[in-house]
């Protein structure tokens, strides 16, 4: 049986191709920490600069907000804000309007790029996958 | 379930505070006289009163002498060997052995910011969890765990080549393989010299030590270790054990030895390579600073510079260093 296509489901999966085309190599170089035990701090850097403020989902879909550091010789977005509780689901994938197309696929780019991944649960709209 | 930083809960720190302010009463009803001069805490930058005796290798103190730091400046430092191995707590467990294994039998693992029990539900939802059928460390009929359980088994699985005869592992390894701590010498800044701009933490560098004798090391490149479709899981402490490090920390969870700040600070855990300490992430009150920096670290008029570990989950204690590092030899 198959489950109809909703529009939110197609908005995301528009997204996703559109952002996949134009940031390819940003994706690679997110599969280059792939096995970082914190993963989703290290892709919320990767299209950012050395001191940029970055902001990511834990796997608890708490939101996590500070800095692109080097750790280990790749930027790693270091929380300095206290951890903001879990947001619900709608606010992790809406996109909201920016005031530049740059601004625009930055935050896309943090946000699609952990969704794709396979080992991240963070931004999925399904539950957290874990199984405690 | 996640597991949070392990913390007294308030109710025990109010019957705590209570018993020793009915004590302090008592004395001093007891005795009429002003007893501060016994009650009075170490001054906070008197580094070698907080670390546990017992950190250090045997025969050994906190020395000063010259040295030399990152950048350069010519400073005093301390000179501190530490054990290696922690004071104050156990080491492990690390992997359970059966799939039916509940909490005590394993430490944590740490994914996506969020730090969870290793127990044998979570071994066996690993193809689950990280979406790839091609997790398997256990036996499907008898339920038991395939764990590295000797020096060989631990060398083989804990090299950043993996063998492939330990793919789909847990992996641990003893102290006992390598005799113990690996005793380490640190030279800490007596006074930290603060740079102009942070200095970046390197993957062979060290973060700083524990006061409890242990190393607080960088995150681990795992890359290779998750390939294989393998997880070198900590104690609960966050700490685990290789061949060339001994054992040392990659996330803070509140067990090791810790100096309680008067004004319900958060308490000192330990001090980074440019000789500021290390607090725990939380106050007392359970909250966390809002004004750290990009290092994690802020100044007050009681402790000056100083930072706050990240979480457990998170993989790391500091973002950056705010001063120049001494050394470890």
């Amino acid at each position: 049986m198959t489950t109809p296509m909703t529009t939110p489901m197609l908005t995301r999966i528009t997204t996703a191709w559109v952002f996949a085309a134009a940031t390819l190599g940003g994706a690679a170089r997110a599969d280059a920490h792939g096995g970082h035990h914190n993963p989703v701090a290290w892709r919320a850097c990767d299209a950012q600069p050395l001191g940029a403020q970055c902001s990511f989902l834990d796997g608890a879909h708490a939101r996590h907000r500070g800095t692109c550091r080097s750790i280990s010789g790749a930027l790693l977005c270091v929380r300095n804000r206290p951890i903001e509780p879990a947001e619900p689901v709608e606010a992790v994938v809406s996109v909201a309007p920016a005031p530049s197309l740059d601004s625009v696929l930055v935050r896309l780019g943090a946000a699609i790029v952990v969704w794709l991944a396979p080992r991240s649960p963070s931004v999925d709209s399904s539950p957290p996958v874990t199984p405690l | 379930m996640p597991r949070s930083p392990r913390r007294p809960p308030p109710w025990l720190l109010l019957l705590g505070a209570c018993s020793v302010l009915a004590c302090a009463a008592s004395d001093d009803a007891e005795t009429g006289a002003d007893d501060a001069a016994d009650t009075e805490a170490v001054p906070y930058d008197a580094l070698p009163e907080h670390f546990l005796p017992a950190a250090l290798v045997d025969g050994t103190s906190i020395t000063t002498e010259a040295c030399t730091l990152s950048r350069g400046t010519r400073s005093t430092c301390y000179r501190i060997t530490i054990r290696g191995e922690p004071a104050d707590h156990d080491i492990g467990p690390f992997c359970p052995r059966n799939i039916a294994d509940d909490a005590s039998a394993g430490g944590i693992w740490i994914e996506s910011g969020v730090a969870h029990d290793v127990d044998g539900p979570f071994i066996a939802a690993l193809a689950t969890f990280y979406g790839d059928d091609a997790w398997q460390l256990y036996d499907p009929v008898t339920g038991q765990i395939n764990v590295t359980d000797t020096e060989a088994s631990c060398s083989a699985a804990a090299r950043p080549d993996v063998d492939p005869a330990y793919n789909n592992y847990c992996v641990e390894c003893s102290l006992d393989y390598i005799g113990g701590g690996v005793a380490t010498t640190y030279l800490i800044p007596v006074t930290p010299v603060a740079l102009a701009s942070p200095a970046e933490i390197d993957r062979m560098g060290a973060v700083g030590l524990a006061l409890n004798g242990g190393h607080f090391d960088p995150p681990a490149p795992t890359d290779a270790i998750l390939a294989a479709h393998t997880i070198a899981a900590f104690d609960d402490c966050g700490g685990h054990v290789n061949l060339h490090a001994g054992y040392h920390y990659h996330a803070a969870t509140g067990c090791t030895h810790e100096i309680a700040q008067p004004d319900e600070h958060a308490p000192l855990i330990g001090y980074a390579m440019d000789g500021y300490g290390i607090h725990a992430m939380v106050d007392g009150d359970g909250s966390e600073p809002a004004d750290l920096d990009d290092c994690r670290g802020h100044t007050d008029t009681t402790r000056g510079y100083h930072y706050h570990v990240a979480g457990a989950g998170e993989n790391m204690f500091l973002g950056c260093f705010h001063g120049e590092q001494g050394s470890r030899q």
